[in-house]
């Protein structure tokens, strides 16, 4: 089976409208990988995120096993803050309340950065370390999964 | 239940009062009351994460909140006098993954106590609530914070009971929606004794839970829930989902089996409310 460029086309503008930072589709004798581009810094926290690469590969899948892992490491002074469980991710106390933190915010150790709810359980989560939020990776009230990165923090 | 003959005694939740005769190993041996706080959270919260790091099991009661909340800032009504409104300190060693079950098992065992101690049979509407006669009678409201990585020092289970109240205590937006232990019972209770039996059944659990797992409070959940078989609408998020709600995974979440045919969803978060059947 092979992927017509048009549906390649939707699935890049599916995958820009989502937090999906990633996304791969193996059928037989075919894989599409579509990355985005890593942190997007500060100031452009509402511009989209740009697509960076759309990697069409007609060749067997098994002779492609490594290059995808490479483009999944951060840069070593980068590192995601992950979702303990499963729940809805707010960036706020209160729907009224500010946000905790803003994308170009510096944050130290022990501040608040969101809540996760979970079966009304309110999980306040708070940074572990000194660092500066590039990047917010899910939406305001938005279910999140266990492990799912919540923010891209650059180490300082 | 009102009991004629007992002493006398002011109604009030001082400390000695509710610690003579307390069954528990730890639950309660700390107690700070107050007859007035914004909420016993947030003084809860100053004290797990202070300096006099209190051990699991401290209490902090008040006999009236003037910030008393529900989740995400909503108030909780919690007039002087009339309800119990605490707050206890647990140190739970569960995976961050298994302390939302922690709700549940709140649930299930101020029901059990309401029901051990008065003839009355609280229902739980997933994940926090207990009904009787359609009304809310009381709620859970769990905090937790801790830095990402690191495993949870404490968790605050916020418990609120209407006990007392009168329909005409409650302002008008809750006339309909509000009730108590009093107004299903036809009789005044005393909040001492209950609230022993709450802190006696929430300890049992909890130790149980530690040991066994949640399967028997999610099985109370279950057997006593005010929404399973029913259509209901979730609010979860910004998400909206309806349908029927079929089930209580082993997880906590809420299953429901979805109107618009695209089978069955696993909610761990959510708002419900009952909508017309099909």
């Amino acid at each position: 089976m092979s992927i017509k460029f048009n549906e390649i086309k939707e699935l890049i503008e599916f995958v820009e409208k989502t937090g999906i930072t990633e996304f791969r589709l193996e059928t037989s004798g075919t894989k599409v990988v579509i990355k985005k581009e890593g942190p997007v810094m500060a100031a452009s926290a509402a511009m989209p995120v740009p697509v960076q690469a759309a990697e069409i590969q007609e060749t067997p899948v098994a002779a492609e096993a490594t290059t995808a892992q490479e483009g999944d490491k951060l840069p070593e002074n980068q590192v995601t803050i992950n979702s303990p469980m499963v729940g809805t991710f707010y960036r706020a106390p209160s729907p009224e309340a500010e946000a905790f933190v803003q994308e170009g915010q510096i944050v130290e150790p022990g501040q608040e950065l969101c809540i996760i709810e979970a079966m009304k359980l309110m999980n306040t989560i708070e940074s572990d370390i000194r660092g500066r939020i590039l990047k917010i990776m899910v939406e305001n009230a938005q279910p999140v999964e266990y492990g799912q990165p919540l923010f891209l923090i650059e180490k300082l | 239940m009102a009991n004629p003959r007992r002493e006398y005694r002011p109604d009030r939740l001082y400390p000695w009062e509710v610690q003579k005769g307390l069954a528990t190993r730890f639950t309660g041996h700390w107690i700070e009351y107050y007859a007035e706080l914004p909420s016993t959270n947030r003084r809860a919260r100053e004290l797990a994460t202070g300096p006099a790091s209190p051990p699991e099991g401290l209490l902090v009661l008040a006999e009236k909140q003037t910030a008393g909340r529900g989740r995400l800032g909503r108030s909780w009504f919690s007039p002087a006098g009339t309800g119990i409104w605490m707050t206890l300190l647990l140190k739970p060693a569960f995976p961050p993954g298994e302390l939302p079950k922690l709700t549940l098992l709140a649930a299930a065992a101020v029901a059990r106590a309401v029901s051990a101690e008065l003839e009355l049979t609280p229902l739980i509407k997933w994940p926090n609530d207990l009904y009787l006669d359609n009304r809310k009678i009381a709620g859970i409201l769990a905090e937790t914070a801790g830095k990402a990585g690191a495993p949870w020092e404490y968790l605050l289970l916020g418990i609120g009971i209407n006990v007392n109240q009168t329909a005409a205590d409650f302002p008008g937006d809750l006339q309909e929606k509000a009730g108590s232990l009093r107004m299903s019972l036809g009789a005044p209770v005393d909040r001492i004794t209950l609230l022993r039996r709450c802190l006696a059944v929430l300890e049992e659990e909890y130790v149980y839970a530690r040991e066994n797992g949640f399967a028997r409070a999610l099985a109370y959940c279950r057997q006593y829930s005010l929404i399973l078989g029913r259509r209901v609408e979730v609010k979860s998020g910004d998400r909206c989902y309806r349908g029927k709600a079929v089930a209580i995974r082993d997880d906590g979440s809420l299953e429901l089996l979805l109107d618009d045919g695209t089978g069955a969803a696993g909610i761990a978060t959510g708002e419900v409310s009952f909508i017309s059947p099909y």
